[in-house]
């Protein structure tokens, strides 16, 4: 068979993959994987581009030296040094916090979106689209006036207080509702609500409704099939949100200085800080690059532990 | 102008009021002054580089009164911004910069000096503006003329602490009265020169290392007091409306806002010292259009018919002193420049921090809002 059949369309006529086919050497041009990766090119480049050289750039910056404009280029190992030095204690400690802080987002998140895409995928039979559309809503509005919003909700004379002292529970406003971690954790589960509910919510949708009845056919009850069946087959969509929503929430900085305070500061206040009104790039840089690498092992810590767990299953 | 008016474009009252207008003001600008640069090719018109309600034609109209021709503004948004942009080779022919950031454009060489001489209206700026002379060349060069300015002080609710109505002091943000009713400023500025005020630094804006840690102290002490650090104005009007808390350091702008919502406050201009902020006008080097271009529209913003109009409409001070006699008492006394000679008495006039010394300031700031 010669290349030219093997690439021609059925019309005869050759395309440009036949042309191109032409001048590559016999091996490459059955090869399946090199058509795939040229049909990935475009994505490839794309992220290489956007991504590959943001973060190359970033990680050079991070090795300069803090010298004054014009003056010549140095690289420094100190930008790091500094953070595991005695001085270096606000970084390690935000960076925990900036992960402690998410994980709680991510739980809490996850806990409000499984029952809703719960019901929506076996309980809701009509307009499911029209459901999906107003789970959205909150979210045509801009993210910073709908994080501000909650400022009206937990505030002094806010919503929450406001319904407490009519209820008589309370005669002194709540004060720790705002300007601490727990507040932050609050703002943050409901800006990433969405990004849960529609990932589980098509993982749920996917799961062929005939292995629910056969397990219940073999005398499985309501529960033992959720969570034998139902829950296990979700979880790719549960584990996706929450990578997703476990590293925005990482890197959030505006809910954290709008209702942080002071135990709710996170890694990435200190990191616009140190951009802007420290005017110290590099260590600005090593700071996102620290923040960077610990996302990456958590994010590999779960891979991992998914993956662990699936071939636990499959062994079973 | 700060750069973090910008957030509170998003704020709440501002956003629809001030900036949401400005936006489109600017918008505006620019549609005309496309139209208008069609029309006279033979001449090159003025670019101006300066914030977004710094462009308005009440501002510059003895310039349009002579050169019927309005300039081209260009937005700038941060200082820092603007800097890097005029270093990477863009070339307006004048730029607004807030004084503190002076010495690094001129250190950058970016700026073009200023003749005072052509200015006609010169004299009429307050003398202690024009006795300064921010990042002078070594003949007393001037890189910078001062046009508005406001007061950094502290706001407070006269229903809860009257007593500071005739003691004026930074420490009712110290008071342990005031427990869980104060807030501060989240900006190393706001929190540190109050407390090196109160210690009794020899010079604020250069803190020697032992000031630093005795500021330190200071601010982790009056940490326990704090509510929290504020980011947008409209977020501090609306705490001290609410009673939520009782002392907030703000600026006079703040204060002027919430008298005009009738709330029990008052404006303390701290007898340690008030620091006050400044923007200004600067020529830039390299700036193409005719130097009588420039030097008439330094003059017409320069002018008290201008400085009227900021102090009344933006509640920003003016450096033209007779601008003051041209605004009525009652608006004056809503923005506290009724005590006008107090504060040029108490006022501190912001000075450029030297770098090494601004970044380990930036460093306590975020400790000490961090909880170390």
């Amino acid at each position: 068979m010669t290349s030219a059949k093997v690439m021609a369309r059925p019309g005869g006529r050759p395309t440009r993959l036949a042309r191109l086919s032409d001048i590559l050497p016999p091996q490459w041009r059955r090869s399946d994987a090199f058509i795939s990766l040229l049909l990935m090119a475009p994505a490839f480049l794309f992220i290489a581009v956007m991504l590959f050289a943001s973060v190359s750039t970033l990680v050079l910056v991070s090795f300069r030296e803090l010298t004054d404009p014009g003056a010549p280029v140095a690289y420094t190992l100190s930008n790091y040094l500094a953070l595991f030095s005695p001085e270096g204690d606000i970084y390690r400690a935000l960076l925990l916090r900036s992960l402690w802080i998410p994980l709680l987002t991510t739980v809490a998140v996850i806990l409000v979106a499984y029952p809703f895409a719960y019901i929506l995928a076996f309980h809701v039979h009509r307009y499911k689209a029209v459901w999906l559309i107003l789970v959205t809503i909150p979210f045509w509005i801009s993210y910073f006036l709908r994080v501000a919003s909650w400022k009206v909700i937990l505030g002094e004379n806010g919503v929450v207080n406001s319904f407490l002292a009519w209820l008589g529970v309370i005669d002194h406003p709540l004060e720790f509702l705002l300007y601490n971690m727990g507040a932050v954790v609050i703002v943050l589960t409901h800006s990433w609500l969405v990004f849960a509910i529609l990932p589980i919510y098509v993982s749920l949708e996917k799961i062929d409704r005939s292995f629910l009845e056969a397990a219940k056919d073999l005398g499985d009850g309501s529960m033992q099939v959720f969570l034998r069946v139902t829950l296990p087959l979700s979880l790719p969509g549960v584990f996706s949100s929450a990578i997703l929503i476990f590293v925005r929430a990482a890197g959030d900085y505006v809910t954290p200085s709008l209702f942080g305070g002071i135990s709710g500061t996170m890694i990435g206040n200190l990191i616009v800080s140190l951009f802007t009104a420290e005017d110290n790039a590099p260590m600005a840089a090593a700071v996102s690059v620290f923040l960077m690498l610990a996302l990456v092992i958590v994010v590999c810590a779960v891979a991992l532990l998914y993956w662990l767990w699936k071939k636990w299953r499959a062994n079973l | 102008m700060r750069a973090d008016d910008l957030k509170s474009l998003f704020g709440g009252k501002d956003l629809t009021r001030r900036h949401f207008h400005k936006l489109l003001a600017s918008a505006g600008i620019v549609a005309a002054s496309t139209r208008s640069r069609l029309a006279s090719a033979d001449q090159k018109q003025l670019e101006v580089f300066t914030w977004a309600n710094y462009d308005q034609k009440e501002q510059y109209a003895p310039y349009m009164a002579k050169h019927q021709q309005a300039p081209s503004f260009s937005i700038l948004t941060e200082n820092d911004q603007a800097r890097a942009k005029i270093r990477s080779g863009y070339h307006p022919d004048v730029v607004t910069p807030t004084e503190n950031y002076v010495p690094f454009f001129v250190k950058d060489d970016l700026l073009a000096p200023i003749d005072t001489a052509k200015l006609s209206n010169w004299n009429q700026v307050l003398k202690p503006l024009r006795d300064q002379n921010v990042a002078a060349g070594p003949n007393g060069e001037r890189y910078f003329v001062p046009w508005v300015w406001g007061t950094n002080g502290v706001v407070f609710r006269k229903d809860a602490a009257p007593e500071y109505a005739d003691n004026p002091t930074w420490n009712i943000l110290w008071d342990p009265k005031l427990k869980g009713k104060i807030a501060l400023r989240d900006a190393p500025n706001a929190t540190i020169i109050p407390a090196a005020l109160i210690a009794g630094a020899k010079d604020p804006y250069d803190l020697t290392d032992d000031e630093l840690k005795t500021v330190g102290e200071l601010l982790r002490k009056q940490r326990e007091l704090v509510r929290f650090y504020w980011t947008t104005e409209a977020e501090v009007q609306q705490a001290l409306s609410s009673g939520e808390i009782d002392a907030a350091y703000g600026w006079n702008s703040t204060y002027a806002g919430l008298k005009e919502r009738n709330v029990p406050v008052d404006y303390l201009v701290p007898k340690e010292g008030m620091p006050i902020w400044i923007d200004g006008f600067s020529l830039v080097k390299g700036g193409t259009a005719d130097e009588q271009l420039k030097y008439d529209y330094l003059d017409a913003v320069l002018s008290a018919e201008t400085g009227a109009f900021n102090i009344s409409k933006l509640y920003y001070g003016s450096s033209n002193e007779k601008s003051f006699s041209m605004v009525s008492p009652e608006i004056l006394e809503r923005l506290g420049f009724d005590k006008l000679d107090q504060i040029m008495k108490h006022g501190l006039w912001a000075k450029a921090v030297p770098q090494a010394t601004l970044r380990k300031m930036v460093a306590l700031h975020n400790r000490i809002k961090s909880g170390f």
